[in-house]
């Protein structure tokens, strides 16, 4: 199935097809990783502007290795020290980089939808390194690919988000991921972290369980969101003890789950609120993983995104 | 692109024959065997390349290791081809600095393929020696490559297309010349891709510019009260 998009957004406006289209693409690009000069022409000569308007670490060293492995030129930008800080709109910064003749922009923005904004009216490639509430489906692929490569396939798997979905980017990438592939998927979470009419999310809908041991019983893999500290001082849950207790993952809630399930988590993680020490250092745990393929999916969305022109109609 | 076929140049008995001919040749060219790797271009140069170290492992009692090369990353018209393929495993195992490399392919044709093969093979290590194997060499070289084992050599027209069907890919097991079809419809498509975005975008970016200066000259001049 070719892939013929020019921008990443989200996860919910690719087909299923094109979702296995990227993940096998990336399960070929993880190699280029172990190679002894880990680098290939295939983007030799594109530029590529990183923009992060919101502060990262794993995500954007995650872009820029792929861009690089891919031969790519980059430029990074963060908002502390740019003209972001002098007042200038997103839509002036961004036209400007453009004037520079940049082919794609990766970006993070706190608000939901600004990529789509952007694509708009840009003709460079946008690709979505997390918006707002909305979606980060460079995240969504990464944690299918290695859902994948233990479980060897999506389809009719159950999988079980734990933590803040409201506010959770990720959790909204996974859910419409995974759903377009096939799984079943089950939220978990305080209810005052819960959207309202969230069963709907997704295609096919989601089961919400409010029993954590309830939730990861035939789970064949767990996805564990961070708990934003900051959430705390919205009143969400009351400390985060009390988070800990009741939805905290630890060793003997894992029990309820059976023994091949997977345990994975975005990062950075808060050792001791939503995960605990041992799950998070057991053998359970994918997290590590999930960072390599990181870079194997982001590798394959900028040469899927970039690669080709995009109008031309029949494939040869 | 409609292809029609029009003659079997090769059948399986004279696909075998061929295979362990090279066979030996590649060992009466190369006398120490235990240096060599064969590495097949995905697709079809993979089965050639195993079918070869079985052949040389018969007569030879030694297996040559055999890798798989997928050059799709390392050419030269991405930019240019409408849709990205689908890219192929690479599995090149252990250091292949020192060793002599047989590259195997089915069809040697512009030697395009073969010239990113090269560059690919070079960032993987330096070998003593790189060689290179095909089943049918067609002509038409727009690089100077040629190779050192050749199957078959097919004259061909520039319109002409040479298949290699094998068993492990296609089920069945023969080389046949073709010849493309014209089609009807390739102009409108071409019509469609070149000239209708090109316009689109252009009117596009004079919209978003003319509404971006607006929008910058207003905050510069906020900004500077």
């Amino acid at each position: 199935m070719p892939f013929s998009r020019k921008h990443l957004l989200g996860l919910e406006e690719l087909t299923a097809d094109e979702i296995t289209t990227i993940l096998d693409t990336a399960d070929t690009f993880k190699e280029i990783s172990e190679r002894p000069i880990k680098k290939v022409p295939a983007l030799r000569g594109k530029t590529i502007a990183n923009l992060f308007y919101e502060p990262s670490t794993r995500t954007r060293i995650s872009f820029e290795l792929a861009e690089k492995r891919l031969s790519a030129d980059t430029v990074s930008f963060s908002k502390a020290g740019s003209s972001v800080a002098k007042g200038e709109s997103l839509r002036d910064t961004v036209e400007n980089i453009r004037a520079m003749k940049v082919d794609m922009v990766v970006m993070r923005h706190g608000s939901s939808g600004a990529h789509r904004f952007l694509a708009n009216f840009l003709d460079a490639s946008i690709i979505n390194a997390g918006d707002g509430q909305h979606e980060h489906p460079t995240q969504g692929l990464l944690d299918m690919m290695t859902m994948r490569q233990h479980l060897g396939t999506l389809g009719g798997k159950r999988v079980t988000i734990i933590g803040d979905i409201m506010h959770s980017r990720v959790a909204r990438s996974n859910i419409w991921g995974l759903t377009k592939m096939g799984a079943d998927v089950t939220l978990c979470g305080p209810s005052t972290m819960m959207p309202a009419e969230v069963e709907r999310l997704g295609e096919g809908g989601v089961r919400v369980e409010y029993d954590i041991r309830a939730a990861i019983a035939g789970a064949d893999a767990i996805n564990i969101l961070r708990i934003q500290l900051e959430r705390q001082k919205a009143r969400l849950f009351p400390s985060m003890r009390e988070y800990f207790e009741v939805f905290g993952v630890t060793p003997e809630v894992l029990e309820a789950a059976p023994k091949h399930c997977i345990v994975m988590h975005p990062g950075p993680m808060n050792r001791g609120v939503e995960i605990s020490q041992e799950v998070a250092d057991g053998e359970r745990a994918v997290i590590l993983e999930q960072v390599t393929n990181g870079v194997a999916v982001r590798m394959a969305v900028l040469f899927l995104v970039a690669g080709g022109s995009f109008d031309a109609g029949t494939p040869e | 692109m409609k292809i029609q076929r029009k003659s079997i140049v090769m059948d399986a008995v004279q696909i075998h024959r061929t295979i362990m001919r090279i066979a030996h040749e590649i060992v009466e060219r190369n006398k120490d065997v235990e240096d060599l790797i064969l590495v097949g271009i995905q697709k079809r140069g993979v089965p050639l390349a195993e079918r070869l170290s079985r052949a040389i492992g018969e007569f030879e009692g030694i297996r040559v290791p055999v890798g798989a090369i997928d050059i799709t990353l390392y050419r030269d018209d991405l930019q240019m081809i409408s849709q990205v393929p689908i890219v192929g495993e690479t599995a090149i195992k252990g250091d292949i600095t020192g060793r002599i490399i047989i590259l195997v392919d089915d069809v040697l044709f512009t030697g395009r393929t073969v010239r990113a093969a090269l560059d690919e093979l070079i960032d993987f290590g330096r070998p003593s020696a790189i060689q290179l194997a095909v089943l049918v060499d067609r002509g038409h070289r727009e690089f100077p490559i040629r190779a050192d084992f050749v199957g078959k050599n097919v004259p061909t027209a520039p319109t002409e297309t040479v298949e290699v069907l094998l068993s492990e890919i296609d089920g069945e097991e023969s080389v046949v010349l073709g010849e493309v079809m014209e089609e009807v419809v390739q102009e409108p498509i071409e019509k469609k891709g070149g000239i209708m975005p090109v316009a689109k975008t252009k009117t596009k970016k004079k919209a978003a510019k003319r509404t971006g200066c607006g929008v910058k000259a207003k905050k510069g001049c906020g900004k500077r009260k």
